[in-house]
């Protein structure tokens, strides 16, 4: 019994994780997090079943014992992945930490009772960390399996786990700091994976140049671990600072006579300065809990753009005594008010603070495709796919944070049920919204259209085209102009209409940015790792490929070639051209399903004019090789896109009054949606 | 979905439901608001269980109920806000269920609680709701202008709407609603979080707006505001009408003592047992410095009692009869539960 007391009480924590329990969707997402989780781990562990079985058997014959001794491969394989399930559902689970007390107005009552500040922080942090080490629960069995194969260090395993629970804790501070200085959990998710996809960019460009700075636990695993398992045949050499840190692990271990404690402690000991940055972090997650209590929720943005309005007016006063020479006038709404609020008094509608947006996209945007366009040898430069991806991406997530937002943001604010009760039909308020977007799409689709027409530039030779009059080459030039612009109109649109339908049914503004953002990131993850058509020519396949297609890809090559067949050219050419034709039906596909699909359609018609240069794991590769294969394919999924779209819209329009909880003439109410929408309002007790 | 136990038919052979108005005086009020049999759940959960309520052109009616008793979802309903509900509900004559566009077009609504766009001024937030509603253009600045007037906003057209007080934001909520001159005004406890001075002006508004005409639904949790202001008041508890009528129906139903304060100067001995012998006083109670007459109102009323305090020959220097004791009333109806 007086041992009992020694536990303190934390009522916070007991509160959150009494919370946590009674919520069935705390249940529904463990278990998908478990599906998903595991069905990763028992691909990745099948692929690198697949990889030994070849490895260890080239010729065919029967080895036994070969999977003796294989843990360690799969188990450097499947810890990466716990530590990017970490870096991936951390922010998600602490975001709301703080903020939903600021959202609920309960955080003042928190501050008048005695709970001290740093212990609500760091009830908080154990309220978040709690289900993410539940999550990593679910895969211990799978790492005492891979254990038990062979070839994993109990070092390498305590250490891990060690280093997980380190993972956790830095990534958690982050997040907890976050929802310390946001007033809005959707501010404080967006802004959490913003920082925590900076940390692994930046330790992952850091990493291309062997500079390896010892910043988070996944770091340290990399250095210790990752690189120099000597069963691991396909990393390579990782560098000098590597190489040191696992020197000194060796010899320490060799020094202590294999003591296990003592090769545990160093990793502990390299696992200091993430411990001392989730201190820091949790430290000005206190100071800011008090001093961003009661902050505004109003956007920050348009905080930022007034300040700045402030200090040019003020510059403009003093050096020229107050000239203007275009005058902003305040015009009011003549026939779509919600459009009209959204273009004029947002700020990423109003068209002052949206060129502001525009600069600061365009200018770094430009300057890498002037660079790129002077210095690069190459026709076909990577790096400029890979910032149209950047860009795209950060198009995606502003798109889709604006979009699923505008009529949660209105419910959360209390505006809805004045503006529902007004005449205008429901189409017409979603309608009107997502019209107040076209600003922001057309700022957003600028330094994307930029890189299109670099990459276009390094392409062709635009003088020679001119002096030859090639009317085929200009016509390509076109074609391809003409299907970026309707790609990149579609592809936004989609995005919206996706994320509108999404952000309909959500009473808040960070379930409808979660979920929208989920249901993309699934959908781009998802296909990116089960879509990838992969090398042509299937010599090195596994390695390169994603799973599904992978073991496709073994079946084809067991069943075109055998070796025990005798060699006949004219069989070999007809079973090239249909593996060929094959190879480009998967990657249509692959384009089709996709959300990047028409974007990669695309480019084709730019590889179909010079191959060179284009990887074979492209997933434009395989139907780049003809020009009207590349141009039927891109027009095929620009259609299927534009499909989409269509139905997105349609779909977010026809349910609009169901999901609104609203009465539109002539709409049949009889929909599943509403019972649970009608369950949302028991709970906020609107009767 | 709603299987409407009534047809709109039943109450109305034309679209405005005359014939299910009621006959006052020889005379055919028609309905502004009527209600049968209504049904509201959420899952399992029955928050709304049979109401039925008539509501004439012009009238006020007040909606009382503790928390959780079904108002809100009746006004929802009512708003076009509800899609799944059962029975029949008629805004001047329209179906809420199949005429839902036409509804929102004779009704205004300020539900209990409600935000306001933080970037806009009260002229901006007025010229919003009136494209919402669908104003002319041409008709715009006249009507906002008659609003502000109305609602007593002018002097603050130009305040950011995010910067008004509570009280203010009602009244703008209200000014909102007037826009497109709707017949009929449904108002969830719009004196809720009011200071004493902005309660008044808010009566005095609602009272203005019942002198111009406009058919008022009002719940609210002070009693004692409804019954200065309302025709009629109605008292639902779990979802059910307790009981609905003018004030002193539901007194007389309830056979609740009107309370009159009197003080009289050096009373004769004799006189409380005179007073106590009038017909239709119930008792008579000594304070410190008055008497607490309690009377049956439907036998004595209170200018009848004042009489015959006089021709008793009672000096008084005081005669206050209290007001309605809806609180009494209101205690004596419900019992307290929640949902």
């Amino acid at each position: 019994m007086s041992l009992l007391r020694l536990i303190p009480e934390l009522p916070l924590l007991r509160r959150e994780l009494i919370e946590l329990s009674n919520r069935r969707r705390t249940y529904i997402v463990r278990f998908a997090g478990a599906i998903i989780i595991l069905s990763i781990v028992m691909v990745q562990y099948f692929r690198v079943m697949q990889v030994i079985s070849q490895t260890a058997n080239p010729g065919g014959g029967w080895v036994p014992n070969k999977f003796n001794g294989s843990g360690g491969v799969i188990f450097s394989a499947l810890v990466p992945m716990l530590f990017h399930s970490v870096q991936l559902l951390m922010p998600a689970l602490i975001c709301g930490a703080v903020t939903i007390e600021k959202e609920r107005n309960t955080l003042g009552t928190l501050f008048v009772t005695r709970l001290s500040p740093m212990t609500i922080i760091l009830e908080k942090l154990a309220s978040r960390l709690v289900p993410m080490l539940t999550f990593l629960l679910l895969t211990f069995p799978v790492l005492a399996f891979v254990y038990s194969l062979g070839g994993v260090d109990t070092t390498v395993l305590l250490s891990t786990l060690w280093l997980l629970l380190c993972e956790c804790v830095f990534y958690a501070s982050i997040g907890l700091l976050c929802s310390t200085w946001f007033s809005t959990t959707a501010s404080a998710f967006i802004c959490s994976y913003i920082v925590v996809g900076m940390i692994v960019m930046f330790t992952q460009i850091m990493g291309f140049g062997y500079l390896y700075p010892v910043v988070t636990p996944f770091d340290v695993w990399n250095f210790a671990f990752g690189g120099m398992s000597e069963y691991n045949v396909y990393m390579s050499n990782r560098g000098w600072l590597q190489q040191m840190l696992f020197e000194a692990l060796r010899e320490s271990s060799a020094a202590a006579g294999g003591q296990l404690m003592t090769r545990v402690m160093l990793l502990i000991s390299m696992s200091v300065p993430s411990l001392m940055a989730s201190g820091f972090f949790v430290l000005l997650a206190r100071f800011f809990l008090i001093r961003r209590a009661f902050v505004s929720s109003s956007s920050v943005l348009l905080r930022v753009f007034k300040r700045v309005d402030t200090f040019f007016t003020k510059l403009n006063d003093n050096t020229t005594g107050g000239v203007v020479l275009i005058k902003d006038y305040d015009s009011l709404p003549a026939f779509d008010p919600v459009a009209w609020r959204e273009r004029s008094k947002k700020s990423l509608g109003k068209a002052r603070y949206l060129f502001r947006v525009l600069i600061v996209l365009e200018g770094p945007v430009l300057f890498i495709c002037l660079a790129t366009a002077t210095f690069s040898m190459s026709a076909d430069f990577d790096g400029l796919r890979v910032l149209l991806f950047l860009m795209w991406a950060i198009t995606a997530m502003i798109l889709s944070m604006k979009a699923s937002t505008m009529i949660s943001s209105e419910r959360t604010r209390e505006t809805l049920e004045a503006l529902l009760s007004t005449p205008m039909s429901s189409r017409e308020i979603i309608s009107q919204k997502v019209a107040g977007l076209h600003r922001l799409m057309i700022v957003l689709s600028i330094p994307i259209l930029t890189i299109h027409l670099t990459l276009l530039l390094m392409h062709f030779d635009i003088v020679q085209i001119v002096r030859s009059l090639s009317l085929s080459t200009l016509g390509t030039i076109l074609f391809y102009g003409a299907m970026v612009a309707a790609t990149t109109y579609t592809s936004m649109h989609l995005i919206v209409w996706l994320s509108a339908l999404m952000g309909l049914r959500s009473p808040t503004q960070a379930r409808s940015v979660m979920a929208a953002i989920t249901v993309l990131g699934v959908w781009v993850a998802g296909s990116a790792f089960l879509l990838t058509p992969g090398e042509f020519g299937y010599s090195f396949g596994v390695s390169t490929l994603s799973p599904f297609f992978g073991i496709q890809e073994q079946r084809f090559s067991e069943n075109f070639i055998l070796p025990s067949q005798g060699w006949d050219p004219r069989a070999e050419i007809e079973q090239q051209e249909k593996i060929e034709r094959l190879t480009a039906t998967m990657s249509s596909v692959c384009c089709l399903m996709r959300p990047d699909g028409s974007i990669w359609a695309n480019e084709s018609i730019l590889a179909s004019n010079r191959l060179a240069g284009i990887s074979k794991t492209a997933p434009f590769y395989a139907f780049s090789r003809l020009r009207s294969t590349a141009v039927l394919v891109s027009v095929l999924v620009l259609a299927w896109h534009i499909l989409m779209m269509v139905c997105f819209r349609g779909l977010t329009l026809t349910l609009a009054p169901r999901l609104l909880q609203r009465l539109d003439d002539g709409i049949p109410m009889n929909s599943p949606l509403i019972e649970k929408s009608s369950a949302t309002l028991i709970s906020e007790g609107a009767m | 979905m709603q299987a409407s136990s009534n047809s709109p038919d039943a109450f109305a052979s034309t679209p405005n439901a005359n014939s299910s108005a009621p006959v006052a005086n020889g005379k055919i009020t028609p309905l502004a608001i009527c209600i049968r049999d209504l049904r509201v759940s959420y899952g399992k959960f029955e928050a709304v269980k049979g109401i039925s309520l008539d509501i004439p052109q012009g009238e006020v009616f007040g909606f009382i109920g503790p928390n959780g008793a079904g108002k809100s979802s009746t006004f929802r309903v009512l708003a076009t806000l509800q899609p799944k509900f059962r029975g029949l509900a008629l805004v001047c004559g329209l179906d809420v269920l199949s005429q839902a566009q036409k509804v929102r077009d004779v009704m205004g609504f300020v539900p209990d609680f409600f935000g306001v766009y933080e970037d806009l001024t009260a002229l901006e937030y007025l010229h919003f709701f009136a494209a919402a509603y669908k104003l002319p253009v041409s008709k715009r600045k006249g009507t906002i202008d008659d609003v502000l007037t109305l609602t007593d906003m002018t002097h603050k057209a130009n305040s950011p709407v995010d910067g008004l007080s509570r009280g203010m934001k009602q009244r703008l909520a209200l000014a909102r609603v007037l826009l497109h001159d709707p017949q009929v005004l449904l108002l969830d406890e719009p004196s809720s979080g009011l200071d004493p001075r902005a309660r008044i002006e808010m009566r005095e508004l609602l009272k203005a707006l019942r002198e111009m005409g406009k058919t008022i639904l009002i719940s609210s949790h002070i009693l004692s505001e409804l019954s200065q202001l309302c025709t009629r008041i109605g008292i639902v508890e779990l979802g059910k009408m307790v009981a609905q009528g003018s004030v002193n129906d539901i007194y007389r139903q309830l056979q609740v003592r009107r309370v009159v304060h009197v003080r009289i100067e050096n009373p004769a001995a004799d006189l409380m047992e005179r007073v106590q012998r009038i017909a239709g006083v119930e008792t008579v109670e000594k304070q410190v410095d008055r008497w607490e007459i309690r009377l049956h109102e439907d036998q004595l009323s209170v200018g009848d009692l004042h009489q015959a305090l006089v021709e008793e020959k009672a000096r008084l220097t005081m005669f206050q009869p209290e007001a309605m004791d809806m609180e009494t009333a209101f205690m004596k109806l419900t019992e307290g539960k929640t949902a």
